[in-house]
């Protein structure tokens, strides 16, 4: 908090020292314009613009064989399809309505009001539907009752409605910028899920797995009302948020339970969703953007209580920028944010069996860690001369956590990063960039952070023609760690993580009527550790080196023919191969079936997509739209969660213009 | 000195922070609004001079001067004068000037030796009558932050809170200018449709465009999300300019079901990154993984016993496939495992 405060005098220290050259320069400004005869200069009377809209009016055919995640936002069902748009502008009133119905799950619609500039009005809607696996768990011997699986929703598809809407309404003082508003933000999902979760006793002598259907029907609001205005020199806005969320269906699920020697048998709840409720304060304060030194400061606070648990969050923010632009070629920015994160939960929870009501479990609860951060970037860019920029950054932060050590994380945690980037024109039809970033971190918390790391991206545009844009691309990371923790072990351990991701692209205009773009990107992610397995004994016992390999393969070809007047085609076609796979060594991990072979992944991704439109008089047109998808498991690998599906989406749709 | 009276101590100090805030900012506001009021409407000055470099001599004339006698930016015209903009040039209209001057400079060179006689000439000859254009700002020649600045100058003055982190923010600092993504003269309605916004961010962004073609992927490629949702391209405190504070804080504005805070929480990982797991864009795992599931787990956590059926290696597939399978309730949970820890499985 202290640091909070402090970053709040800086700023205002910046703003009193600021105030002789701010007046100087609002004189000037005041002067000019008495001198102008605005009412004269400016007489001017709103245009007549007619009102524009369109309407479509179509039908959506779907044909899926197997698996629905070849389409995963898609609702693959037959539909009507409609949409359109409406402008007036009749001033001082403006009215847009843009809204694109595809059917019951997906739909778009945006809704927007003026009047001057006094009240400003918008409405957006998202919905869309995003299908969801079936993951079969497999029984690998069925001999054995443990461990087991329980199958309670064989066939089940899922899926998941989403409903956002977004709502703004500004009011402004006429004459003066003081602006009121609100901004609503509420999302609805619901649907069906697959939960999987462990039921026996959850010891390793009684292990059964389980999948069974579950409703989800979850509601988040956000409403935000601020106020801003400007005050000569700064700039102030304020704003209250209340965030809520709500389960309004299935919150929970219970499930028999097996005894074990910490636990009787019974009922027990798992899976819950727990409802949140929070509220935070912003205040911002910034000066112009146009001077030399353009100073802003933010204050956030965000608090989150957990309803059914009472386990609290509480966040503090103050975050500052500076930009000192002492020439058009020389600029520097520092940005500054501390965070104080304080969370809190009870010391205790307790658990009823549903099959004995009486009795009630009592369990203590390790407390959790809060941390203070902060983040500082300062950066410096420098034009020498036209078509040359260079870029420097340097970052620090500094994380300090209470209660590590009973997470067995460290106290404290430093980072520091210099990035250094040129950009060049080598020709009038060459572009060239290229940037270089080395992190290194003391006492990361946790094995996926990297204690030194060289990253480096280079990019190259080549403009051969005006009809010819080519690009080649290419960002490495490599990352080093030699002091792995993992619990129960003490000898240092080591990884590695290499990241390659290279692009090339063309777009080529073969004529006035025909354009053609193809791009491939390559992906890599190839990760070189130590893992740590436990034995019989429990013991931790490490494979060293084990790689896990990811690649991605993307092609992507499009092309759009303006035939005639009245006709135009277009088709894109995206053919992504992507596969995984991880190497352990040690025997025991190979034999008599490699660990391996359960997550070994590789599949192929075809999206193809051609459509037209051809255009009758009197503002009328059609157009076809064609989307196939297929999505190949190419192991066919039993165990993974990726299945084979195959899907063609036909739209036939008439428009009128007016 | 004891807690208490460390507290007491603190709570004075801000206090005493709190006063010479109000202190401050009182005179501030009340002396601001004096000038805002008195320098309003907001005409163009001083600035531009220096940018038209060697021609200080134009002098502005006015649209009407400019524009009444040549038609040949008539729909520009229309459009941009029918916009919230636009609007802003009747005096009677309560809102800021602006014209084709503001942004193109003073005109008086452009035209100099046009008359309606000649225009008139022109015209019936099927001819356009063209002014000396070069001697306007060549806006595109003009450094990004020049060119950002015809737009500050005027959205400095007005509150306009979405531009509060534009200076230090990735993109201005980038050589990235207003213009890449906002076209005045697009036509009357100059606000942006969320789903346009992809195609504005890829063309530089096109990394990410690749991403999101990968099996798994947040569906801004099928125009369902949008960049926006997550980002706020004209600038924020946060690096990657996120709309929150925090990567989590951001995910979570949508994924409010795995928000928290729990009372078994996955160490402090829940306090600010899900990118540890996810990856933000595209994946080639399920669900956003980074890495497919054993091994990302594996890359923290000691795995279970591997050898305990070694004739089957049953418990192998059980342990080894999805962690998550058992520890469904990997992002946290309020209910206890059955020994009594935060494992995750209940």
């Amino acid at each position: 908090m202290k640091r909070i405060l402090l970053l709040g005098g800086f700023f205002f220290l910046f703003i009193c020292s600021a105030l002789p050259v701010a007046s100087e320069e609002s004189a000037d400004e005041l002067a000019l314009f008495e001198s102008l005869d605005i009412e004269g200069d400016y007489a001017y009377e709103f245009p007549a613009i007619p009102p524009s809209a369109h309407l479509h009016l179509g039908y959506r055919f779907v044909d899926l064989d197997d698996s629905s995640r070849v389409f995963e936002y898609e609702y693959l069902k037959d539909s009507v399809i409609f949409g359109g748009d409406l402008r007036t502008f009749m001033f001082p009133h403006r009215f847009y309505l843009n809204f694109d119905f595809a059917n019951k799950k997906d739909y778009f619609g945006d809704l927007r009001y003026a009047y001057g500039d006094i009240v400003l009005f918008r409405w957006l809607n998202n919905s869309y539907y995003h299908n969801l696996e079936n993951i079969l768990l497999h029984d690998y011997d069925p001999l054995t009752s443990s461990p087991g699986v329980d199958i309670r929703d064989a066939g089940d598809g899922y899926g998941i409605g989403t409903r956002e809407n977004k709502f703004h309404l500004m009011a402004k003082v006429p004459r003066f910028p003081l602006h009121l508003y609100f901004d609503g933000f509420y999302l609805v999902k619901d649907g069906d899920v697959q939960q999987r979760n462990l039921l026996g006793s959850g010891f390793f002598n009684n292990l059964q797995r389980v999948s069974q259907r579950r409703r989800l029907d979850n509601t988040t609001r956000i409403y935000k009302i601020g106020a801003n205005s400007h005050f000569g020199l700064v700039e102030v806005d304020f704003a209250h948020i209340e965030k809520r969320f709500d389960v309004d269906k299935a919150p929970v699920l219970a499930d028999a339970y097996s005894g074990s020697g910490l636990r009787p048998a019974g009922v027990y709840e798992h899976s819950r969703i727990p409802e949140l409720e929070g509220s935070g304060n912003t205040f911002k304060i910034h000066t112009s953007y146009t001077g030399q030194w353009v100073a802003s400061a933010s204050f956030l606070q965000n608090d989150r209580k957990n309803k059914y648990s009472g386990a609290k969050s509480d966040v503090k923010i103050g975050a500052g920028s500076l930009m000192w632009n002492p020439m058009t070629s020389l600029a520097f920015a520092l940005r500054y944010t501390h965070r104080d994160l304080d969370n809190k939960n009870p010391a205790h929870v307790d658990i009823s069996n549903f099959a004995d009501p009486a009795s009630t479990l009592s369990y203590s609860v390790k407390r959790p860690i809060s941390s203070n951060t902060d983040t500082l970037h300062l950066i410096g860019r420098y034009r020498p001369k036209k078509g040359l920029t260079f870029r420097a950054k340097y970052n620090y932060q500094k994380v300090d956590r209470s209660r590590a050590g009973i997470w067995s994380l460290p106290d404290s945690t430093t980072r520091n990063g210099i990035t250094l980037t040129a950009d060049t024109r080598l020709h009038s039809t060459v572009l060239f960039n290229l940037k270089y970033a080395y992190k290194n971190v003391d006492d990361p918390a946790y094995n996926t952070e990297p204690e030194d790391s060289n990253a480096g991206s280079l990019a190259l545009t080549w403009l051969p023609h005006p009809a010819v844009n080519l690009l080649f691309g290419y960002d490495l990371d490599r990352q080093e760690r030699d002091n792995l923790n993992f619990a129960n072990t003490d000898d240092p351990r080591d990884r590695e993580v290499d990241l390659d991701n290279a692009r090339i692209l063309a777009t080529f205009q073969l004529s006035p009527k025909l354009t053609m773009s193809t791009t491939y990107s390559y992906m890599r992610y190839e990760v070189v550790q130590d893992l740590a397995y436990e034995n019989l004994a429990g013991e931790p016992q490490i494979d060293k080196n084990v790689s896990m390999h990811q690649k991605a393969h993307v092609f992507n070809l499009g092309g759009y023919y303006h035939l005639s007047e009245a006709l135009y085609l277009l088709g894109e076609v995206t053919y992504t191969r992507s596969k995984g796979k991880f190497n352990p060594s040690s025997a025991d991990l190979l034999e008599p079936v490699s660990v391996a072979s359960f997550s070994r992944m590789e599949q192929d991704y075809l999206l193809l997509h051609l459509g037209g439109r051809y255009m009758f008089d009197r503002g009328l047109s059609m157009d076809l739209d064609y989307r196939y998808g297929d999505l190949e498991d190419r192991l066919d690998n039993i165990y993974d969660d990726i299945e084979d599906g195959e899907a063609h989406i036909v739209m036939l749709s008439a428009t009128k213009k007016w | 000195m004891n807690v208490r009276e460390v507290r007491i101590v603190l709570t004075r100090l801000q206090s005493y922070a709190g006063l010479v805030f109000l202190l401050l900012f009182v005179p501030t506001a009340v002396v601001g609004c004096q000038t805002l009021r008195s320098s309003e409407p907001i005409v163009p000055i001083a600035e531009y001079e220096k940018m038209l470099v060697g021609r200080l001599d134009a002098d502005y004339v006015g649209t009407e001067n400019c524009l009444a006698a040549c038609h040949y930016h008539d729909q520009i015209r229309l459009d941009f004068e029918a916009s919230t903009m636009g609007a802003q040039m009747a005096a009677d209209s309560d809102l800021p000037m602006i014209d084709c001057e503001s942004c193109h400079g003073p005109g008086s060179l452009a035209i100099q030796g046009l008359t309606p006689e000649k225009v008139a000439v022109d015209a019936a000859a099927g001819r356009q009558t063209p002014c000396d254009y070069e001697t306007l700002i060549v806006l595109k020649a003009l450094p990004a932050q020049a060119q950002s600045l015809l737009c500050l100058k005027c959205h400095t003055a007005n509150a306009t809170f979405n531009l509060h982190e534009w200076n230090a923010g990735a993109h201005a600092l980038g050589d990235v200018s207003c213009f890449p993504c906002h076209d005045v003269h697009a036509g009357p309605d100059l606000i942006t449709s969320p789903k346009d916004t992809k195609e504005m961010c890829f063309k530089c962004h096109r990394e990410q465009a690749a991403e999101f073609r990968l099996p798994s992927h947040h569906p801004v490629m099928e125009g369902k999300s949008f960049c926006t949702d997550c980002h706020q391209p004209h600038g924020t405190f946060h690096d990657n300019l996120l709309r929150e504070e925090t990567v989590r804080a951001t995910c979570v504005r949508c994924h409010g079901e795995v928000e928290g805070p729990y009372l078994y929480a996955h160490a402090d990982l829940m306090n600010d990154d899900c990118t540890i797991c996810h990856a933000d864009h595209g994946s080639v795992n399920n669900n956003l993984l980074k890495l497919s599931e054993p091994y990302l787990c594996l890359q923290c956590h000691v795995g279970h016993r591997t050898s305990s059926d070694p004739a089957t290696g049953e418990t192998k597939g059980v342990f080894y496939t999805r962690c998550t399978d058992c520890h469904s309730q990997v992002h946290g949970t309020d209910v206890p495992s059955a020994s009594g820890r935060g494992n995750f499985t209940q």
